[in-house]
């Protein structure tokens, strides 16, 4: 297309791709997703300097899958950023320590040309004391830090961001490994600073100054979110929300105490209070005398997390049937198949169930019954996530019926291998059924005894399907090679005990490039095949790890050596330098 | 081929059509194709290999492998009554072992209750995280009805801190039986990790990383200290190992030049004879 100025006729508008690069911008701001940025952006030279000069929000899912200096260079003007490190396996101790996944060299390119940055999101990676130091010295708009999973951090660092964020507004701490330092932390928030919205501390172990906490809840009147620690007694929780009710969000900590009427009466009038609050978690080791002071908030709650409370039985279930407008359900299987019943009954807007293991060596009594229910009864549910210890083809074929608007379906069923209870057949047939129904399937983990048949299907017809995550199935070869050869929206795989070798992987090495990652541990793998796969598919980092105890050269070894952990994922930053000797780069 | 048999919406799914030919594995029946499946690739039949019936040991400290390809197809008596040994092969090679990562010990039976067992490792796929709060809930907790709590595990999980490495490690006090156990154990963890070569090319902030891992390297020794109930900081050693494993809070890997001050003559003595 030429450009249009010859055509111009006096007061006629410039032709559209002309326009200048403000309009553009402007017009991206409605593309809802990155992926949508995306696209446009490869259309033409212009679009392209458009919007990636008005991208503001990055969303890194491989933290090596570009360098950061290529990310601070091609999106200049980013003010929210979310890297994520270790491959998700690392999150059940299959990634052994110091693989990687450093935050530091994002954070210092970030200081370097993001000096606007408002908000930073860090997952499964390495963060120092040091980076936060980092942080807090270097961006003077910073607002929101959000860390999970993440480890290699203490109190002082907390304590940086503390005294160094005048405009902090969250402060979200899930599930990581902080080291206490036994620093107060807390009182480094400047007398002040009033405007922190989100407060979650939840993972911290360790003492906070109840003193100090309450004196910053009081001032902080925009706090939305509170999540506490389990250093944190059941009567100063009354007095916290006594001083913030307006919480939408409350992590109570650890909510035990032997019982007081006193108490029981001073929390009663304090949730009483918290006319606003939609979400609650905590770790109940409740004597569930006090339950029923959570009564006056159940009809308003729509997320509820206890999959770290050990209350269990007609309490527990009490409880539960008074949360009519639940729309998001952590449990534990203490629950059983009764509680569900009554989830199934009682929470129609169900759209999230997650039921967790308690025990790994003790029997409850929640089988596939407990699941059949809920995707029975509640008709927007879509999201599960379930560990059970018997399954059947035939309560997979029910749920698959009852529910085609499943996106995401996660089955673990406790012991590997374990076949329909009743038939003893593998459960192809039911998670065969899963994927041809539910059309819009992104995310699928599946367990129990499995043949390549389940691979075949899942091949053919997840075709919106991203992440796949496998353990203890399949027969042969073909099993991955239907995986691979079909699943056309395949981003992320994940393997582990399975029969699969070489060939399905060199078959389909040009796949690999369209995936972000591919993990394979167990299985059986040479190195031969990853050396050629290396070879073939330059834009791939091949990446093997064995055990920490061995720390032989890769290139003394044999193309028949076996691979223990394979870790696959495409970049255009070449090798990483940062590998611990147990991971070579092939 | 055993086909699949069942209700009229399972034969719907065209199974015997397929021209796949599969046994069930580890299951009653035929294991000839994958067998077969087997011996022509040359490779150990995966099915074989975990299954349920074998018993694997592993052995901590050293462990020997044993280049017994032939022996675990199909004779799954013998299988099961031959434990299978891990270590680092003399010539360098890396062997063939079967899952030896993954599996320690698996069960037979899945209908059977079972006592506690060696796990899978990384299985089920529950975050460490979580594991770590419930066994500490059931550490310190009771059951609501007095009972054994739920997510029990004895575990006794403590920090380690090293001085001048960059994160903490967790040991679980209950797995040993011993100060040596412990020592053992310590040192394969914090020294495992950090000794190597390629960290230090990690990039750090400014190049400290890489002076507290010369440190390090350079042999500096360090002393075991722990935080006790009463927030005392002792060294390692004094008192009889189940009262330490009661008494103990958390652990700190202290460099022996800071470990100088502590109370204690024995370290007193060491450190003098150090320099």
């Amino acid at each position: 297309m030429g450009r249009g100025g010859s055509r111009a006729t006096g007061a006629a508008a410039p032709p559209w791709h002309a326009l200048p690069d403000e309009v553009w911008e402007h017009a991206f701001s409605f593309l809802p997703t990155a992926a949508d940025r995306g696209a446009a952006a490869g259309a033409c030279s212009s679009w392209l300097r458009a919007e990636r000069r008005s991208r503001h929000h990055l969303a890194v899912a491989n933290c090596y899958a570009a360098a950061p200096r290529d990310a601070i260079e091609r999106f200049p003007a980013v003010r929210a950023a979310e890297v994520k490190g270790k491959p998700h396996f690392a999150d059940f101790g299959l990634v052994p320590p110091a693989w990687g996944g450093a935050a530091a060299p994002w954070i210092a390119a970030a200081a370097d040309g993001w000096p606007l940055l408002e908000e930073l999101s860090f997952k499964r990676m390495v963060v120092t004391d040091e980076c936060l130091e980092m942080i807090a010295a270097s961006f003077r708009n910073f607002q929101v830090l959000r860390l999970v999973s993440c480890d290699g951090f203490s109190t002082a660092g907390l304590a940086a961001i503390a005294a160094g964020c005048r405009q902090l507004r969250e402060l979200d701490l899930q599930e990581n490994e902080i080291e206490d330092c036994s620093i107060h932390w807390l009182s480094l928030f400047p007398e002040s600073f009033t405007s922190l919205v989100t407060l979650n501390f939840s993972c911290l172990d360790g003492e906070v100054n109840i003193t100090v906490l309450e004196r910053l809840v009081t001032r902080c009147r925009n706090l939305k979110t509170l999540k506490l620690n389990n250093a944190i007694p059941l009567d100063k929780l009354a007095s916290l929300l006594q001083k913030a009710p307006q919480l939408v969000e409350l992590g109570t900590g650890k909510f035990s105490a032997d019982y007081h009427p006193d108490l029981f009466a001073k929390l009663e009038v304090a949730f009483g209070g918290c006319k606003s609050l939609r979400k609650l978690s905590g770790a109940w080791d409740a004597v569930p005398d006090y339950l029923p002071a959570f009564y006056c908030v159940c009809d308003g709650l729509t997320s509820l997390n206890l999959s770290y409370a050990t209350v269990r039985g007609p309490e527990l279930i009490k409880f539960i049937s008074r949360c009519k407008n639940l729309q998001q359900l952590w449990v534990m299987d203490l629950i059983e198949d009764l509680g569900l019943a009554v989830v199934a009954s009682s929470c129609s807007k169900l759209q999230e169930l997650r039921v967790f293991p308690s025990d790994h060596f003790g029997l409850g009594v929640l089988t596939e019954r407990g699941l059949v229910d809920v995707s029975a009864s509640c008709p927007m549910l879509e999201s599960v996530l379930y560990f059970c210890r018997r399954m059947t083809n035939e309560a997979l074929i029910t749920i698959a019926k009852n529910r085609p608007n499943f996106t995401c379906f996660r089955l673990c069923i406790l012991e590997p291998h374990t076949p329909d209870y009743i038939t003893q057949h593998p459960l192809d047939a039911g998670f065969s059924a899963i994927v041809e129904s539910c059309k819009g399937l992104r995310r699928l983990s599946i367990s129990g005894l499995l043949t390549d048949l389940v691979f075949r299907s899942i091949g053919a017809h997840a075709d919106r399907l991203e992440m796949l995550s496998i353990a203890f199935a399949g027969n042969s070869d073909l099993g991955l090679n239907y995986i691979l050869s079909g699943c056309k929206s395949l981003k992320k795989l994940e393997i582990r005990d399975c029969p699969f070798g070489d060939k399905p992987l060199l078959a389909n090495a040009a796949k690999l490039e369209t995936m972000r990652s591919l993990w394979m541990s167990s299985c059986l793998l040479t190195l031969g095949a990853c050396r050629q796969l290396a070879r073939k598919m330059p834009h791939l980092s091949v990446e093997i790890m064995n055990d920490p105890g061995w720390s032989c050269p890769l290139d003394s070894l044999p193309d028949e050596s076996p691979v223990e952990k394979l870790y696959v994922y495409r970049t255009i930053a070449g090798p990483r330098s940062d590998t611990p000797s147990y991971v070579q780069i092939v | 081929m055993e086909k699949i048999k069942g209700g009229g919406s399972m034969a719907d799914l065209g199974f015997e059509e397929t021209e796949l030919r599969l046994g069930l594995p580890g299951g009653g029946g035929c294991n000839d194709a994958a067998a077969e499946a087997a011996r022509s690739s040359g490779k150990r039949g995966f099915a074989e290999t975990i299954d349920l019936k074998l018993k694997l040991q592993v052995q901590p400290a050293s462990a020997a492998a044993e280049e017994d390809e032939g022996d675990l197809e199909e004779e799954e008596a013998t299988a099961a009554t031959e434990p299978l040994q891990l270590s680092p092969a003399a010539d360098g090679k890396m062997k063939r072992l079967p899952s030896q990562s993954s599996v320690v010990i698996a069960q037979s039976d899945p209908e059977k209750p079972r006592a506690p067992k060696a796990q899978v490792v990384g299985w089920p796929p529950v975050r460490s995280f979580r594991k770590n709060v419930l066994a500490v809930q059931a550490e310190k907790g009771k059951g609501v009805d007095g009972d054994k709590p739920p997510g029990a595990s004895a575990a006794k999980l403590v920090k380690v801190s090293m001085d001048g490495a960059p994160y903490l490690r967790k040991v679980d006090l209950a797995m040993y039986e011993s100060y040596q156990q412990l020592s053992m154990a310590l040192h394969q963890k914090l020294f495992s990790s950090f000794t190597i070569g390629k960290c230090g090319a990690q990039q750090g902030m400014n190049g400290t990383n890489e002076s507290k891992l010369g440190d390090l390297l350079d042999g500096s020794e360090y002393v075991a200290t722990y935080e006790d109930k009463d927030g005392d900081w002792m060294l390692v050693g004094d008192v009889p190992w189940e009262m330490f494993v009661e008494s103990c809070k958390r652990l700190r890997m202290m460099r022996g030049s800071e470990a100088i001050g502590l109370a204690a003559p024995r370290a007193m003595e060491k450190s003098k004879s150090r320099s």
